[in-house]
């Protein structure tokens, strides 16, 4: 477990970088994609876990903080959806750079499946996995509300993060139904709810040519729940299916 | 804009930690600040907080590491069976060694959340190297003022005769046969690990005696999510036994969270335990071209 910064330095990114265990180090490397607010909290221990598996099957894991969150440099009022792609771009770089491996996988849990799914189309990317994903931005701003921010100003809020007007309408206009893919993408959806919402994207991303794998493991999937007591959610099962996928698709 | 670097210490397993340094042009103070996991938060803290508080502190001249214990955010997990309790204090200190050693801190102050305010406590007892404890959510002890304050409240909300109701009409569902709401799936969740116990009240009167007579300066800052507390003044009157000598500075976020949840909360949060550290430690700082380690990573 190798945390570090990378990236300009006056917008660095703080990431983990996670070297294959045993013997074994695949071609392929993987780069987790988080999700947002307070989504993010909640899933980190999740990520921490994944990441210790995939290494443990022999890939180069870098999970990493956008701008703006975690430890990585930038205010969450700067973020949007265009400086999200940046990031996750610097990072595919930097894992390439550093690693050396050959192409790259994507795991994107919620908002962060649609920023992999988005940045297949920009980058060569292996192939995706879409974790329980935010299929339409306008439901990532469930529970959104005004507050006021570190100065005082008026703001909007979703779960202790205030949001920029601009990630809002970017948001607004997110649709992974009408995101263009590249023809042949190889891409597992891997869901806690077999929801009409995921099967539609599953039907869509096939008719554009992906390869797609569906796996629905029916748990609690309460990303965006407030939980005051900072408890964590992993879904060891769901985890597990991600792990077996990329085992036999990633080289 | 301050300067962040990763750092790896430890010697029972490799601790991972972010330091922040102060903003160009500002004076170094010689206090530096530790700031603790809460149960399995990681070291951004909740909602960020402890970002927010470690970057407020570099505009004031602080130096302030964020470290993650053994097994906990991105640190490796021991290898040895020391508990929590034993291990968690043990790495608290070795984390202010290396600010001593690397940037010359003339002593640390602790600042922890829950499970992280129980460690900085531990920790003071047996480092005199701690100069001040910014304690948020501490244990905390009922008293009369207490009571007064629960049932005042009680007899004047709405919602507790609400609440009554549906815990009426729940039994009433449990016993026809109906479930209720689900426990948590063990295989779904992972829960703060630490059972938090609180000690008997003389024991923490004896260790906060301690702590004033060497000194160290107190803030505790309560969230409205403690069970135990609901007013501020409650802490130091269930302490009535200890001379605090001005060294104590008590503070209630009414209506927070147990983490903050709410950006004005945090806002809140931030300017009191930032303003305690200025205020008590604003004053030394370091001569010009104090030892400090070359940078091992690069910096945010």
């Amino acid at each position: 477990m190798n945390p570090f910064y990378f990236g300009d330095t006056g917008n660095a990114l703080y990431g983990v970088h996670h070297p294959p265990r045993g013997s074994t180090s695949r071609a392929s490397g993987v780069v987790l994609c988080y999700p947002f607010a307070q989504e993010y909290m909640r899933a980190h221990r999740a990520f921490r876990q994944l990441s210790l598996l995939l290494s443990g099957e022999g890939f180069h894991t870098l999970r990493f903080d956008y701008s703006g969150t975690g430890d990585s440099s930038g205010e969450p009022a700067d973020m949007s959806l265009a400086g999200l792609d940046e990031n996750l771009a610097t990072a595919i770089e930097e894992l390439i750079d550093a690693a050396g491996v050959e192409s790259v996988w994507l795991v994107g849990l919620r908002l962060g499946a649609a920023i992999a799914l988005r940045a297949a189309t920009r980058t060569q990317v292996a192939g995706v996995v879409l974790w329980d994903p935010v299929v339409v931005g306008s439901a990532q701003l469930d529970g959104a509300h005004a507050a006021r921010n570190g100065t005082g100003a008026r703001v909007v809020e979703l779960g202790g993060v205030p949001i920029s007007s601009g990630l809002q309408n970017d948001l607004h206009a997110l649709d992974l139904s009408r995101t263009p893919i590249p023809r042949h993408l190889s891409c597992l959806v891997a869901v806690s709810d077999d929801a009409p919402r995921y099967r539609g994207l599953c039907d869509r991303l096939t008719r554009d040519g992906a390869e797609v794998t569906y796996q629905c493991v029916p748990g609690d999937g309460r990303w965006s729940e407030f939980d005051n007591w900072g408890s964590a959610l992993i879904p060891q099962a769901l985890i597990k299916v991600i792990v077996d996928y990329l085992k036999l698709s990633a080289k | 804009m301050s300067r962040q670097r990763v750092v790896k210490f430890g010697s029972a397993a490799p601790l991972t930690g972010v330091l922040t340094e102060p903003v160009a042009g500002v004076a170094r103070k010689s206090v530096s600040v530790v700031i603790l996991n809460s149960g399995i938060l990681h070291h951004v803290g909740a909602n960020r907080l402890h970002v927010q508080i470690a970057r407020k502190l570099a505009e004031l001249g602080h130096v302030s590491l964020r470290f993650d214990f053994s097994g906990v955010g991105d640190s490796e997990a021991r290898r040895d069976n020391l508990s929590f309790e034993q291990s968690a204090p043990l790495e608290t200190t070795e984390a202010i060694d290396y600010l001593v050693k690397s940037q010359g801190a003339g002593g640390a102050v602790l600042i922890g959340l829950c499970s992280g305010a129980d460690v900085a406590h531990l920790t003071a007892v047996t480092d005199h190297r701690v100069l001040g404890l910014g304690l948020m959510d501490p244990w905390a002890y009922r008293t009369t003022g207490y009571w007064l304050h629960y049932y005042a409240r009680r007899l004047t909300t709405l919602s507790v005769y609400l609440n009554w109701l549906r815990v009426r009409l729940a039994r009433a569902r449990d016993r026809r046969g109906q479930s209720t709401a689900a426990d948590p799936d063990p295989d779904m969740y992972e829960m703060p690990s630490y059972a938090r116990e609180f000690p008997p009240r003389d024991a923490v009167a004896r260790d906060l005696q301690t702590f004033v007579r060497r000194k160290v300066e107190l803030l505790v800052l309560f969230s409205g999510g403690l069970e135990e507390y609901n007013h501020r003044g409650q802490y130091q009157t269930s302490f009535s036994d200890v001379d605090f000598n001005q060294q104590l500075r008590e503070r209630h976020i009414a209506g927070s969270t147990h983490v903050f949840s709410a950006i004005d909360h945090q806002r809140i949060a931030v300017r009191e335990v930032t303003g305690w550290i200025s205020d008590r430690f604003g004053g030394a700082s370091l001569a010009i071209g104090a030892e400090n380690d070359p940078p091992t990573s690069r910096t945010a």
